[in-house]
């Protein structure tokens, strides 16, 4: 059995609410101790993985879903994406520089691409919350 | 054609981080519906109401929240709640010698009941300053 998230948050995939998740996600700051290098990796890596869904996720006409889970366990945390589009695809036409995921792989401790029970399209992130960071 | 500028639900275990989360959701698809400073002030009072007890009065300790901005107005509807939950948060929102917040902002304040449970339907409504902020930032993402 799976545990409720500690966070729930579901949006329409438009660009203006990227900038939502991730003012979302400087909450957990304010209410953790998490250091800023760490909350900087956190919202970067959201950040990404949310502009893939708008991007990616959906025609354009067809806007669709962005969800956003966060699940806090000990001082690991936990962050799935997840969307109703086309799924992990390549896209010969695509208008980024495909940076996002290795970007998301290099600053997570983990990363897993797939889908959910109700075939939902997920990116699934760790973060380690106690780690310590050379300045 | 629908008049929702734009919608979240938002649903939070109960504990430290619903104010500091629920406040920035709610405060943002409000300001972006181009709210006045002084409403959009008005909106972070009824979230931080929402966080301190809403927890209290749901049916599994959540906060769970609908947040609906449209042009002229803000509808948070919160819920489920457990049976006369969403009377005990509005009774609960009363502060000594300023009387009850929720009371005081809103200009919908009504408990609701369906299948799911309590729901306490809260709006608040504004002279939106012209097209909202997230038309003005309709953009090409690709």
């Amino acid at each position: 059995m799976t545990a409720t998230p500690d966070l729930e948050l579901k949006l329409p995939a438009r660009a203006e609410n990227v900038a939502v998740v991730r003012h979302a996600f400087g909450g957990f700051a304010e209410a953790l101790s998490v250091d800023e290098q760490t909350l900087a990796d956190i919202k970067l890596a959201v950040t990404e993985a949310c502009t893939n869904v708008v991007i990616h996720a959906y025609e354009r006409e067809d806007i669709g879903d962005l969800e956003v889970d966060a699940t806090i366990d000990d001082q690991l945390l936990t962050v799935v994406i997840r969307d109703n589009g086309r799924g992990i695809v390549p896209r010969p036409d695509s208008p980024g520089l495909g940076l996002g995921l290795p970007l998301i792989a290099t600053l997570a401790a983990t990363l897993e691409l797939g889908k959910d029970g109700d075939e939902h399209t997920e990116v699934r992130m760790t973060f380690r919350l106690d780690e310590e960071h050379d300045v | 054609m629908s008049d929702i500028a734009n919608e979240a639900t938002v649903g939070l275990a109960d504990g430290p981080l619903v104010a500091p989360i629920l406040g920035r959701v709610i405060g943002m698809l409000t300001a972006r519906a181009d709210c006045p400073i002084d409403r959009l002030d008005d909106a972070l009072l009824v979230a931080d109401a929402i966080s301190a007890k809403a927890g209290s009065f749901s049916e599994d300790g959540r906060v769970n929240v609908r947040v609906i901005a449209r042009m002229g107005s803000v509808e948070l509807q919160v819920g489920p709640l457990r049976p006369g939950g969403a009377e005990e948060l509005i009774a609960s929102a009363a502060l000594p010698g300023v009387g009850n917040v929720l009371e005081r902002v809103a200009d919908v304040l009504e408990p609701q009941r369906d299948g799911n449970g309590d729901f306490l339907v809260i709006r608040l409504g504004f002279d939106a300053q012209g097209p909202t902020t997230s038309d003005r930032l309709e953009f090409d993402v690709t």
